[in-house]
């Protein structure tokens, strides 16, 4: 008998769980049950920023299980057709200034099988250290690349509907900021009845647990960060946050690589605002912030939350705190994966 | 795949009844009754029984909440269970310390318990046993939880990485820490001579 048998014994007469209790702690499930369900709420903004790096590597590593051949299927079908909130002026001006800019640059023309680059640059939300990403898709998002430490090039399949964001979300939306806006809404419709429906990715980059406006910023802010978005595409991105109640616009914030700019943001719950931050003269998308404007402390039973973090310990966020910072440092279209060097018409 | 059959069979694994939980909820019910008894022992060993009736009726609850992001490859649902319990015991680290501080050094299980049919004798423990308990309070609750995941709840090592989400090394550096502290608590008697002679 060595400790771990000792150990087997101790206590093993507890008695077991009684009827009565059985009886009620089914009950009590019964109930949640016969209640009409809200979408899950997901962890704190900590974990959440974390579980975006998450997503987008979950995203690659499982697209490597889809069968050769599937196509994208479906498509996303028409924009949102119900009623979009009045467009804010101060938002839609700035908006107004970027697509002038952007009218400058020739038409668009986009080959879908093209491949794209985009590094980024991201502050860990604890240790402030800096790391770069550089990752490569083509722009119908079925295919994904990645290069390791000793450079080789690895090649992924992606689901444009199932990975959240896809890069193939640009891919037919429209250029005018209501038509984005009816885009960006019916994404989100979309991905918040996939979620219900099990058919999109588990672990994705579009928080939709803090209202469906909150997830429409997010999913502009995740398309500006993760992927090649045209001058036309990203005025438009614009002018669709103004269709987004509680979108605001924000006198100098600073991006990951310290680049000053005027920044679109929205608070949730939390009282975490997300920014996106772009130059003030060029209207240029640089990065995102996201960062306490109150004191936040975890509440101690929220409902649904995955209870990671330590009950007797809750997390606690001074005013302030800053939990998301990136730069997005280049950004184009390349011939090939593993390829950095624009090979394309310049965005 | 014959999903369709399976979820129609009594004999379907976790993952395809947590899988048509998601348009029929009333299917997870069967989760419940597979696991809530077993999920109740394990907790009530650690923290008594009373806390126990909560933290099951608390982990299935959250299980029903999470449950479309449990992975359908895992047929087997309880290292996701005992993963969610184990987090809610974590509310009451202070009580489980007290209550195996208490044991080893009075000898006597201050676990509370539900009355249970009849009279619960509180014997006084053997030596071995209260040395066992003291060195479980000594123990970081991370080496803890991952030494009665594998003994009580019966978990594998794969199992226990899982319900705790750590890397399966990471278990075994856990568990190697623990019983080198519970043996060396233990030294100073020889468990096999005294389970020998009783």
């Amino acid at each position: 008998m060595d400790e771990l048998d000792l150990l087997a014994e101790l206590r093993r007469d507890t008695p077991r769980i009684s009827p009565a209790a059985t009886t009620a702690a089914r009950a009590r499930l019964i109930e949640a049950m016969e209640t009409p369900e809200r979408p899950t709420r997901q962890v704190g903004p900590v974990a959440w920023r974390a579980g975006l790096v998450a997503a987008l590597a979950a995203a690659i590593v499982t697209g490597t299980v889809v069968t050769e051949g599937d196509g994208p299927g479906p498509g996303r079908g028409p924009g949102f057709t119900g009623m979009l909130s009045a467009a804010q002026p101060a938002v839609a001006a700035v908006a107004d200034r970027a697509r002038t800019v952007a009218d400058r640059e020739p038409a668009d023309s986009l080959d879908p099988t093209a491949w794209a680059y985009v590094e980024t640059l991201q502050r860990e939300s604890q240790s402030h250290e800096m790391s770069t990403l550089s990752d490569w898709y083509t722009l119908d998002g079925l295919h994904y690349a990645g290069v390791d430490d000793s450079g080789r090039i690895t090649v992924f399949n992606g689901e444009p509907l199932r990975d959240v964001p896809s890069q193939a979300f640009l891919l037919d939306a429209p250029n005018d900021a209501e038509g984005m806006a009816r885009h960006v809404y019916a994404e989100v419709d979309r991905i918040i009845q996939g979620e219900r429906d099990h058919t999109i990715r588990g672990e994705i980059g579009v928080d939709t647990s803090r209202g469906r406006d909150v997830a429409a910023f997010t999913l502009v802010k995740q398309v500006l960060l993760s992927f090649y978005v045209t001058p036309r595409q990203q005025a438009a991105l614009y002018g669709a946050l103004a269709y987004i109640p509680g979108v605001t616009v924000i006198d100098d914030v600073a991006d990951a690589a310290g680049r000053h700019g005027q920044a679109f943001g929205i608070t949730d719950s939390q009282s975490v605002r997300s920014e996106i931050i772009i130059d003030s003269r060029t209207y240029r998308y640089l990065g995102t912030r996201a960062i306490f404007t109150e004191d936040w402390t975890e509440p101690s039973h929220p409902p649904g939350i995955a209870p990671d973090s330590d009950p007797a310990h809750p997390l606690r966020f001074p005013k302030g705190t800053v939990i998301e910072l990136t730069a997005k440092m280049a950004s184009g279209i390349v011939s090939g994966p593993g390829e950095r060097e624009e090979g394309g018409e310049s965005p | 795949m014959t999903s369709d059959l399976a979820t129609a069979s009594p004999a379907a694994d976790d993952a395809e009844l947590i899988v048509a939980s998601l348009t029929d909820t009333e299917r997870f019910a069967a989760i419940f009754d597979r696991h809530a008894e077993r999920i109740h022992h394990y907790v009530a060993r650690r923290v008594g029984t009373d806390a126990a009736e909560d933290i099951v009726a608390e982990t299935f609850l959250t299980a029903f909440r999470k449950r479309s992001s449990y992975d359908p490859e895992r047929p087997d649902a309880r290292p996701w269970l005992y993963g969610i319990a184990t987090t809610l015991v974590a509310r009451h680290h202070r009580s489980e310390v007290r209550y195996l501080r208490a044991l080893s050094r009075t000898g006597v299980d201050p676990l509370p318990e539900s009355p249970a049919d009849g009279v619960v004798e509180r014997i006084t423990a053997q030596d071995h046993m209260r040395k066992l308990a003291g060195a479980l309070a000594t123990l970081g609750r991370g080496d803890r939880d991952t030494l009665l995941l594998v003994v009580w709840g019966e978990l594998t090592y794969e199992e226990a990485a899982r319900a705790l989400g750590v890397p399966v090394g990471t278990v075994r550096s856990r568990l190697n820490r623990a019983r080198r502290k519970l043996r060396e608590r233990l030294g100073g008697i020889d468990p096999m001579k005294e389970a020998r002679d009783g």
